[in-house]
């Protein structure tokens, strides 16, 4: 049997750096706000609903933050200040990890029922990611049925469903492509296309949004009950 | 940071994540910035702020606390050292203190007068905690003059 590791706080020279960059104005909104870019580049913004986010464990970017941060100081994340040297980058790289993992558990996971693993004090408890709090019925239907297959498909209806040959249709139609054109600088020298000129279409792309997403899930018959199936 | 590979997202989280940039970069941000950002995006804060300020509150007092055992344990190590260096070692701290109490006199008689009493009644390991508290304050002093004298009103 393996034995749990013991968790060693910090301590001295260590636990100074961290107390120091604790210390910095604005380092928990930083980290906050670090998390919450972080999760929308993982796509955990519910784009049916824009005040929508499901974080691992039903938290919010703010919670997170100080339970990364708690658990840096306990000892719970082991820090190497060899690798690492900078605390709030090393917080910041927890947070990555997290979302990661939750992210590929998701994508893996045919059920959802609640799986037990061992807790704090060797007690059995229930993976927060099998509580997390539910963000969007039909984001999460989309984003994990049939390995995403629907959500594919929405994406490339909504680029056909733009101006023929608009900045807008492109930037989707690029993104449908190539992972790396959610990223503005990529998409924006891959197509050629100015900073003003991206901003635009993007600026058009979130208002055409709502309208489309609300009709392609009436046209394809999605409905908040299809979660049941998921789980 | 932001030029980080990606990974796998499936095309609707593509799609998520491009509606939700807005092409801030953290880093680039003061504190009121931040608070803005954060204000704008509805979070509220103020219960983590709460725990941040406790979790910061208690981490301080632990490195406190580790700094009290260091300075005790120098000051029995150096108790020690005295102790077996015989009674004249014992004598020659004690008047060190004596006269180090004496000249903190000159300058702060109350903080003093506290010290007087706990020489008073100290053991050879209480001498040696009192001589390193008597040099630390003697250092901040020595520091405040000069700081005083490089900007002088």
């Amino acid at each position: 049997m393996e034995l749990a590791q013991e968790k060693v706080p910090l301590s001295g020279a260590k636990l100074a750096v961290a107390i120091k960059a604790m210390e910095t104005a604005g380092f928990l909104e930083r980290l906050t706000v670090r998390i919450m870019k972080l999760a929308a580049a993982k796509g955990f913004y519910n784009p049916f609903n824009n005040e929508d986010v499901d974080l691992p464990g039903g938290k919010s970017a703010g919670d997170l933050a100080v339970d990364i941060i708690e658990k840096s100081l306990d000892g719970s994340y082991t820090w190497d200040e060899k690798k690492q040297p900078d605390f709030y980058w090393f917080c910041w790289s927890r947070a990555e990890s997290i979302l990661s993992n939750w992210l590929t558990k998701n994508r893996r996971m045919t059920t959802m029922s609640p799986m037990l693993e061992d807790g704090e004090n060797g007690e059995l408890d229930s993976n927060p990611v099998n509580t997390a709090a539910d963000g969007g019925d039909i984001y999460e239907v989309l984003r994990f049925r049939n390995g995403g297959a629907l959500g594919n498909q929405l994406l490339e209806d909504f680029a056909l469903s733009l101006p023929d040959k608009s900045h807008e249709q492109a930037i989707l139609m690029a993104v449908h492509d190539d992972r790396e054109c959610i990223r503005r600088r990529h998409c924006r020298e891959k197509l050629a296309v100015s900073e003003g000129d991206y901003d635009a279409a993007m600026k058009r792309i979130q208002r055409a949004a709502p309208k489309f997403l609300t009709e392609w899930c009436q046209k394809n018959n999605i409905k908040t009950e299809d979660r049941k199936e998921v789980r | 940071m932001n030029d980080k590979k990606p990974i796998e997202l499936t095309k609707l989280e593509r799609l998520a994540a491009l509606l939700r940039d807005d092409g801030i970069d953290p880093e680039t941000m003061n504190a009121d910035q931040l608070a803005q950002y954060l204000k704008v995006y509805k979070v509220d804060m103020s219960d983590p702020q709460k725990r941040f300020a406790s979790v910061l509150k208690k981490s301080k007092a632990r490195q406190s606390l580790e700094f009290a055992h260091e300075r005790r344990q120098k000051a029995v190590d150096k108790s020690k050292a005295i102790l077996s260096a015989g009674a004249d070692a014992v004598e020659a701290v004690k008047e060190k203190v004596r006269v180090m109490i004496k000249n903190l006199g000159q300058h702060d008689p109350d903080q003093a007068q506290v010290y007087a009493r706990e020489f008073e009644k100290a053991t050879p390991e209480d001498l040696a905690v009192l001589e390193e508290d008597l040099t630390l304050l003697e250092m901040e002093a020595s520091e405040n003059d000069k700081g005083d004298s490089q900007n002088p009103r």
